[in-house]
């Protein structure tokens, strides 16, 4: 077995357990409950509790849970003793986290938009396509986010940090907001942009911000 | 040939310490615990030094993945994979080694066969460092094995005693040890870690007669009796306990007692120790175990008298 394979069945093993399911039906019910008990529009759904609040705490979690409660490198080791390329686990580790915030992100999408729709027609499946696109993808970028963010603090505390900043800073729309994918996600949901950012750059934003939490964090590891 | 080398290697919990170390059996008696898991994760790879260098065969095992693959290694808390059972959990480690045997002959072997279908979480602290030592004897063809107290596991002393002698003739076996007579009844040399080196204990300097005395001043008492020309070898065995070998059983008990009560040193205990391992004269004992003797107020009192009459 490589290195890869074995990081990502290390991870789906620390992944699979029942809180997972659980959390994901939650998140999944409250955004039925806040699109048909509240009066709030869709897009602030979407912008506020689903996507703004629930998808990065979810991926958050799972960033947890992945990474054993440990910091990133610690969280190697059982594999890394055995001459595993700590690199390679990390990625195992990433792919895997990757999957279930894209996947939770996807979900969410679909139920939220589902739910505020009367009927399945044009409308709801070109909302559906273009919302499970951007949830989905912003799942991807928290994953890295909260796994780059695992290699700071003694017990991986950096990853809270990086979960208050999203909330807190990435909330905003001035400068202090770019580096945060909250900030990207609303854009693309049709919100308030960060620094007066187009749509395309929202997109150019989560991908540069991945590349570089993902090269950052590979360059930080020991083999 | 393996060669496993410590070049000014400084940790938190260790004194600065450089060894050129080639392949054999050594039990490192290092009491004090945190040093102990720091030097086998560190020689080991799964830590890196705060300053210096370790290498095996030129290489560091911490940034060489592939000199990792070569050695096999038990710390004082393990976890094996979070897997369903523990051959599940041991299976799954194999799988990293290709040569070695299946997991539950691995386990068999190693006595711990009725820890097979154990669910992981449950395992017990000992059991689980018995399974990471059931998976470190697994290991084909290891370039070093680095243990923490192998003997306080569920693996029987004699397949251990065995498998690490035979390991030892092509890799560097290295065991941490907090008890002496563990150290002695592993085999192989004994070595104290001391500032800037390893120090071998000396079979040779035994003697006739062996004092353990407990302390809570036990590092200083050690300083005092080193260079003692009637103290054959000073040997700390513990936290708060020196094991004082010489040839005569009064003389040396004398000058401990006068020692530690010279620099205001209280001693919490004197025992002869009559441990076969710890004496230079094994043959002819007639059992192993240590006798307490109250140290008398009077200086001039004979302090060993009555106890080597009753031998």
């Amino acid at each position: 077995m490589n290195a890869l394979s074995a990081g990502v069945q290390l991870a789906w093993t620390r992944a699979r357990t029942p809180s997972l399911p659980l959390l994901l039906a939650a998140s999944a019910a409250l955004a039925v409950a806040l699109v048909h008990f509240t009066e709030s529009s869709l897009d602030a759904v979407l912008e506020g509790p689903v996507l703004g609040w629930t998808l990065p705490i979810v991926g958050y979690l799972i960033a947890q849970r992945v990474t054993d409660n440990q910091r990133l490198d610690h969280s190697l080791e059982p594999l890394a003793r055995h001459g595993a390329d700590r690199r390679r686990v990390a990625v195992g580790l990433l792919l895997v986290s990757a999957a279930l915030s894209a996947l939770t992100g996807g979900l969410l999408a679909i139920v939220t938009v589902s739910a505020a729709h009367e009927h399945f027609d044009a409308a709801w499946l070109r909302d559906l396509a273009a919302t499970t696109l951007v949830a989905s993808a912003a799942g991807l970028v928290y994953a890295t986010w909260f796994w780059g963010a695992s290699t700071i603090g003694r017990r991986g505390g950096g990853r809270l940090w990086a979960l208050a900043g999203d909330l807190v800073l990435g909330a905003g729309s001035s400068l202090f907001a770019l580096p945060f994918p909250r900030s990207h996600l609303r854009n693309l949901l049709g919100g308030l942009p960060p620094a007066g950012l187009s749509q395309r750059a929202a997109w150019l934003a989560f991908a540069i911000l991945s590349a570089l939490t993902t090269l950052n964090t590979l360059r930080r590891l020991p083999r | 040939m393996n060669r496993l080398v410590l070049a000014e290697l400084a940790c938190t919990s260790l004194p600065p310490l450089s060894a050129d170390i080639g392949q054999g059996l050594y039990a490192v008696l290092e009491p004090a615990l945190d040093a102990s898991q720091e030097l086998i994760a560190v020689i080991a790879g799964r830590a890196a030094p705060t300053r210096g260098r370790v290498t095996l065969n030129g290489k560091t095992p911490f940034d060489h993945p592939d000199v990792r693959a070569s050695i096999a290694s038990v710390q004082a808390e393990e976890a094996p994979l979070p897997e369903r059972t523990v051959l599940d959990a041991v299976t799954s480690t194999l799988a990293l080694h290709p040569e070695a045997s299946p997991a539950r002959a691995v386990l068999e072997r190693a006595g711990c066969a009725e820890l097979c279908n154990e669910r992981v979480e449950r395992l017990s602290a000992r059991e689980a460092r018995s399974v990471a030592l059931a998976i470190a004897l697994a290991q084909p063809e290891p370039a070093l094995i680095a243990l923490h107290e192998p003997l306080a596991t569920r693996v029987d002393p004699s397949v251990l005693r065995s498998a690490l002698a035979r390991a030892a003739r092509r890799a560097v076996v290295i065991v941490t040890i907090s008890r002496f007579e563990d150290s002695r009844a592993l085999g192989g040399r004994v070595i104290t870690v001391r500032p800037h080196g390893w120090r071998e204990f000396s079979a040779a300097r035994l003697g006739a007669h062996a004092l353990r005395v407990r302390s809570d001043s036990a590092g200083e008492l050690f300083t005092l009796l080193e260079g003692m020309p009637e103290i054959l070898q000073v040997t700390r065995v513990g936290q708060k306990e020196l094991l004082v070998h010489g040839e005569a059983l009064e003389p040396l008990a004398r000058i401990v007692a006068e020692q530690a009560r010279r620099a205001g040193f209280a001693l919490a205990g004197l025992c002869e120790q009559i441990d076969p391992y710890l004496l230079g004269s094994t043959p002819g004992l007639p059992h192993s175990g240590s006798q307490q003797v109250a140290i008398p107020a009077d200086p001039k009192r004979p302090i060993y008298g009555a106890a080597e009459r009753r031998r």
